[in-house]
């Protein structure tokens, strides 16, 4: 199985900074989008550090294992040791951030959301912080696989909200989790195995303040995915008042025609792939069911 | 610079014309509009500025509430065309500065699409003040702090595999949201036979049960004797078949 990944970020029609920023990482088969706040340019601060802090610690660690780190504040036994890996990153970045901010007067209470998802051994791991999303497209249907972060979320698991009404809530604008404002934080974790024809969509919530799932979905399955996708999604935003940064990330899992061996000129161009960090368009590459460890890039 | 037209039952009783605000609304004489009727509170409502060049509605705590187009508000920006309903009387809002003045409703409200409103920034509110407006909403909602509703229910799944043959026999928990089943060392749980993956079959514990997927090797796991070549949800008694180990599923739901 092969993935192919494209992310795009646009500042949309009402802000003049762009306080989201995403990360794809081809080598290490990471991909991160988040969603700074806080005023003056904090938010950008935030979601850059978050950014940094996570990757640099994840890519440091994740050829390791379980039984040989003594990396972990808490090791949750039942997820893997990338999920693990990820949640760890997530916490030093929010301790990161939070004494960032302590530093500066112009930096307090800035914070970032994270969706993120690492590919590894036949599955992917994700992660998510704050109102940033991941949906699952699989046959023809959208599932959202990250969990919100809001106040209104909250009253829904407490029996005082239906789901319905959360929509018109405003209390879905409130995070009750957020990186670098709360030394406590709380951190949602999922793993999935994946299949050829699967679909991931990391969003911020620039997109989803203005389209619903259902138009999400649509607009995903208008086409052949590739970054045209993306660039319909950020032209509708921005048609409908493009109100925030609107970042987003597609990672398309497609078979494999047939099976080839990566060559020595393959290992050798995978490798000047490797920086891929601030490009618009990346491909990465995986290894998953069928075994083969393949690259595309077209 | 903005119009009030003052209605009743559809004739116009005055217009008043505002350079400044606030301009208050109410029963009493000391409002800028005064409204006489009994379902009008004494200050009822006012319309305020708000940054870069909105117009907005506040209600006052009125007793009846404030509507602007058939919605109750407490606080709202408005638009040239709305109608300010309060008790019987209704004041529609005229903006008298030049079109490139006024402000767009682009982002408002509208049909299908998510609410705007006031908050329309992502807000980061510290535990106490969480707690405090979860608190608040819940009352509003006829939930007083000691009388919170049921938690709904939840649904629980609790999986186990049975090492039946060709492996030490065994009852495994499913309690990680990822097993592995296979040749390697580190599996959870160890299968044997000829050409079957290290890593032959995972089982993804999702919130609405198990499901078993093919990984590698040539030989494919087998779920009551038909090859798994994607993915199956595994049902209660299935009977799972990894080259020479023979294994069955079963799921127990606990209501929480």
């Amino acid at each position: 199985m092969i993935i192919e990944v494209w992310a795009t970020t646009d500042v949309g029609k009402q802000r003049s900074i762009n306080e989201d920023c995403y990360y794809v990482d081809s080598d290490h088969e990471l991909i991160l989008i988040l969603d700074g706040m806080g005023g003056h340019q904090a938010g950008e601060v935030a979601s850059r550090l978050a950014m940094d802090t996570i990757s640099s610690f994840y890519k440091e660690h994740c050829g390791g294992s379980a039984d040989s780190s003594d990396i972990f504040d808490s090791y949750d036994q039942r997820f893997t040791y990338h999920t693990n890996l990820l949640r760890q990153a997530t916490f030093i970045a929010n301790r990161v951030i939070l004494e960032k901010s302590l530093e500066n007067q112009e930096l307090i209470g800035m914070g970032s959301t994270l969706a993120g998802m690492a590919i590894h051994d036949f599955t992917v791991s994700l992660i998510n912080v704050g109102d940033s999303r991941m949906y699952l497209i699989r046959n023809g249907l959208m599932e959202q696989v990250s969990k919100d972060h809001t106040l209104a979320e909250d009253q829904v698991e407490r029996g005082i909200m239906t789901r319905d009404e959360v929509r018109d809530s405003q209390l879905r604008h409130i995070l009750s989790s957020v990186i670098g404002v709360d030394p406590r934080i709380r951190v949602h974790m999922d793993e999935l195995t994946v299949f050829p024809g699967d679909m991931f969509l990391l969003c911020s919530d620039g997109l989803t303040a203005v389209m619903s799932d259902p138009e999400i979905l649509q607009e995903v399955l208008r086409d052949k995915p590739g970054p045209r996708t993306l660039d319909r999604m950020i032209e509708e935003v921005n048609l409908r008042g493009g109100p925030d940064n609107t970042t987003l990330a597609l990672a398309v899992f497609i078979e494999e025609p047939q099976p080839v061996k990566e060559s020595k000129l393959q290992s050798l161009l995978a490798k000047t792939l490797a920086v891929f960090h601030g490009r618009k368009r990346n491909i990465s590459k995986a290894r998953l069911p069928g075994g083969y460890r393949c690259l595309n890039w077209s | 610079m903005f119009k009030l037209v003052l209605t009743f039952q559809d004739t116009v009783l005055e217009e008043y014309t505002f350079d400044t605000t606030p301009v208050t609304i109410g029963r009493r004489e000391d409002n800028d509009v005064v409204v006489d009727n009994m379902a009008v509170s004494g200050h009822h409502a006012q319309i305020e500025e708000e940054e870069t060049n909105f117009y907005v509605l506040v209600d006052l705590e009125s007793l009846n509430g404030t509507f602007l187009n058939q919605k109750q508000v407490t606080r709202e920006r408005i638009f040239d065309g709305d109608a300010i309903i309060i008790g019987k009387h209704s004041l529609n809002f005229v903006d008298l500065r030049p079109e490139e003045e006024q402000p767009l409703r682009a982002e408002e409200s509208q049909g299908d699409k998510p609410a705007g409103g006031a908050f329309r920034d992502t807000v980061i509110l510290d535990t106490q003040a969480q707690q405090a407006l979860l608190a608040k909403q819940a009352e509003e909602r006829g939930f007083p702090q000691d009388q919170l509703p049921e938690k709904p229910k939840k649904i629980e799944l609790y999986g186990t595999i049975t090492i039946i043959s060709g492996g030490t026999p065994q009852i495994i928990d499913l309690n990680k949201r990822l097993t592995t089943l296979g040749k390697a060392s580190d599996s959870d749980v160890k299968c044997s036979g000829l050409l079957v993956g290290k890593t032959a079959a995972l089982i993804n514990k999702r919130p609405n049960g198990f499901f078993l997927a093919y990984a590698e090797g040539l030989k494919k796991p087998e779920v009551n004797g038909k090859a798994v070549t994607t993915q199956v949800q595994l049902q209660d008694g299935d009977d799972i078949t990894i080259g020479s180990t023979r294994l069955t599923f079963n799921l127990r739901e606990e209501i929480s």
